[in-house]
């Protein structure tokens, strides 16, 4: 399936900010599962490249002059091959994503919850149905800083919160899991394009849980970055000087590609 | 004076077993012998208003106002001699250079993983281990520059790894400014004894610093969270005796990869950042997003080469209480050689025999939590309250991970000047361990010392003072 991205996030400021870096993961990888066939970023700053320890790619933007908004453009074309996740991918072993960061730390209830379940697909799959109907999907019920065990407490929140509580279960019961952003094609339109969503190494293996869509493969699913939970893999992550009061917008279109691939 | 004997069993640094006065010793002590009470007690007081005076006092966290306050300074040197030292350098050399060799595998290939030497998952899973590190090449494939190793003297006589300190080891500015008070208190012991000099610490570690870079003429800055950490003095101590910018992260950008200073003539790029803040807190985009005390862009620096953090990000790793009993499987597989330096034999909770035989001698061990530091959070079982014991005892069935065990040593004593006169205090000893083109220490290291009778608790977090360290040039005097 070919796919065409366009994404856009706009930061707007009451004042002009005066200065701002951002780490951006906003590029796409070749993989198994995914060729990039064009991909383009557009930002207002001065920008470098790196690549973090996770293997994604980081663009470093910088900005030291005066601005009313920042406006980040990915867009490009993607095929999705449908070949099945490996293990190829993975820079060191699995056994990196068995910790917990401040943002999947348990608490008492979420252990409880976590270990009714077992380290086999079967009763993950179990795990990530019964997250999604105890974990209404309710946008602005969370923040980014918001942590899984706030977010199971609450009994709401966005695809990130339904990933750090999956990530957090798995840890918790010993399968090392990983925390994953990227796009969504979805035929509905009332779905978000800008997603996360979970993998969990079960055998010798990664597995994909969209807790949100409850889908256990990623046919659908253009990867961005990988992590130990949003931290790691965030799309956008900065700071500035200046500006006041912030609002941000973000929108993504995933659609197919007509014509011949 | 009268100097006290020690206990039965145990090693004293000044008397032999028959209580006859070592051989490196003989000096010091006709000289505490000696010694005026009055005049002594005079010097003491002197210590006491130079060390106020130069403001090197220590910040105990936990106490109320985290008021500042003097680490007690005690006026006997601690002497080892000249065979010990020449022994603990080779085996300090080895150890260090297995840990760093350790660190560069387990963030490229993980042959010590591969091999079956060291489990996947006490490296991978061991919150220390930073996945940001990953397949970075770091010039001469250096992790801890600067490395602080604990050890101690059992009552066999022979030198014991307590811990390695790997990620951004203090403690040495105190063993500075402890040689220069005994000079100038006492410069005619000086002109008698061979005692080894240290005081080109600091040039040594600029040179190490320095040599982190590969450019020709780096430019090195020492970077502290502020002065409310309780290593401050230290930081600005280091930077000026070394003659490098002390800064915070307020004072350092970064800008298209590369980290400059600021300054009154405007940017300067930064080469090498001596960095006194923990992997966290040094990049607010990489870690912890509420950090005000790094550099936002600086992981991004450190990750494309254009700067050199010293010692590198994801060190504790190799430094952690879980790791240590591995330390010698390392000096073995890295290096092909026996090790120098005993370890201390350790149990590992999370190894389902280990925590029995744990449970079954609680009384007898000294527990640890595996990320613990400054003393806290450790069990001393001979010491300890039954209350105390039923709490370990559940702390350690509920996360036996979390904890490991080791016998109660006991640590060697040496005369030291206390209410009741001259009487033995237990004490350890942290050697600073320095590689950049080469490994180089200076002779000695920071002497802590328990002040209380009969307490193994040497951490000045806890009320243990400090010594100077004096290592004999020959062993003839």
């Amino acid at each position: 399936m070919r796919l065409n991205i366009h994404h856009q996030t706009r930061y707007t400021y009451e004042t002009p900010v005066q200065n701002s870096i951002q780490y951006i993961r906003l590029t796409p990888r070749n993989t198994p599962q995914q060729r990039i066939h064009d991909w383009k970023l557009s930002t207002p700053g001065e920008t470098s490249q790196m690549m973090d320890g996770f293997g994604n790619p980081v663009t470093v933007m910088t900005l030291d002059n005066a601005v009313p908004e920042i406006v980040l453009t990915a867009e490009g074309v993607v095929d999705l091959t449908g070949k099945p996740l490996t293990r190829d991918d993975s820079p060191f072993p699995p056994q990196v994503f068995l910790r917990h960061t401040p943002l999947t730390e348990t608490d008492k209830a979420l252990k409880k919850f976590a270990s009714q379940y077992s380290c086999n697909k079967r009763s993950l799959v179990r795990l990530m149905k019964h997250l999604r109907e105890h974990i209404a999907f309710m946008p602005g019920a969370t923040t980014v800083t918001n942590t899984a065990s706030e977010a199971f407490k609450l009994g709401a929140g966005v695809c990130q919160d339904h990933t750090h509580i999956f990530i957090a279960c798995c840890r918790h019961i010993g399968v090392p899991a990983r925390y994953v952003s990227g796009y969504i094609h979805s035929t509905s339109d009332d779905h978000v394009a800008t997603h996360a969503w979970a993998e969990a190494w079960i055998g010798s293996n990664w597995h994909t849980f969209d807790v949100v869509n409850t889908l256990n493969v990623a046919e659908s699913h253009i990867k961005l970055a990988v992590g130990l939970d949003y931290r790691d893999a965030a799309p956008v992550r900065g700071v500035r000087s200046g500006g006041g009061m912030e609002h941000m917008e973000t929108r993504a279109w995933v659609t197919e590609a007509t014509g011949t691939q | 004076m009268l100097i006290q004997t020690p206990g039965e069993g145990l090693y004293d640094e000044l008397f032999d077993q028959d209580n006859r006065v070592r051989p490196h010793y003989k000096m010091l002590e006709e000289w505490l012998v000696n010694a005026d009470e009055g005049l002594i007690a005079e010097k003491r007081r002197e210590a006491d208003v130079l060390f106020q005076r130069l403001g090197i006092t220590f910040n105990v966290y936990g106490e109320d106002q985290g008021a500042d306050r003097l680490i007690p300074f005690d006026l006997i040197p601690r002497v080892i001699s000249a065979s010990d030292w020449q022994k603990l350098q080779a085996g300090l050399r080895q150890r260090v250079q297995a840990l760093n060799r350790f660190l560069f595998d387990i963030y490229h290939g993980f042959d010590i993983v591969r091999a079956g030497v060291i489990s996947a998952e006490q490296v991978f899973a061991n919150p220390q281990y930073q996945p940001g590190m990953q397949d970075l090449k770091l010039p001469r494939n250096l992790y801890s520059h600067i490395a602080g190793i604990d050890l101690i003297r059992h009552n066999d006589g022979d030198f014991y790894v307590l811990e390695d300190n790997l990620r951004c080891p203090s403690g040495v500015s105190y063993m500075l400014e402890n040689r220069r008070m005994m000079m100038r208190l006492f410069p005619e012991l000086f002109a008698h004894a061979p005692v080894a000099p240290i005081d080109h610490y600091p040039n040594l570690l600029g040179e190490t610093l320095r040599a982190a870079s590969l450019k020709p003429d780096p430019t090195v800055v020492v970077l502290t969270p502020g002065r409310f950490n309780s290593a401050y003095f230290e930081h600005a101590f280091l930077a000026r005796q070394m003659g490098v910018e002390l800064v915070e992260g307020a004072d350092l950008f970064v800008h298209q990869n590369k980290v400059f200073m600021k300054t009154t003539v405007g940017p300067q790029q930064v080469d090498v950042i001596y960095r006194r803040i923990d992997d966290d807190f040094l990049d607010p985009l990489a870690g912890n997003p509420d950090s005000m005390l790094g550099v936002p862009g600086l992981y991004a620096a450190y990750r494309t080469g254009n700067v050199v953090l010293t010692n590198a990000m994801g060190t504790g790793v190799a430094d952690d209480k879980s790791i240590y009993p591995y330390v010698p499987d390392m000096i073995r597989f890295y290096l092909d050689e026996e090790p120098i330096l005993k370890n201390v034999p350790t149990w590992q909770c999370r190894k389902e025999k280990d925590l029995k035989y744990v449970l079954d001698h609680l009384s007898e061990l000294v527990v640890k939590e595996a990320q613990g530091a400054g003393g806290y959070g450790m069990l001393i079982g001979p010491k300890a309250s039954k209350k105390e014991l039923s709490t370990f005892r559940s702390l350690l069935k509920a996360r036996p991970q979390d904890y490991i065990a080791q016998p109660t040593l006991s640590l060697s004593t040496c005369p030291t000047f206390v209410d009741e006169g001259i009487a033995p205090r237990h004490l350890d000893l942290r050697p600073f361990v320095l590689s950049g083109k080469k490994i180089q220490m200076v002779p000695g290291g920071l002497t802590r010392v328990a002040l209380k009778k009969g307490s193994l608790v040497v951490n000045s977090s806890q009320g243990g003072g400090t010594k100077d360290t004096w290592v004999m040039e020959d062993d003839l005097c």
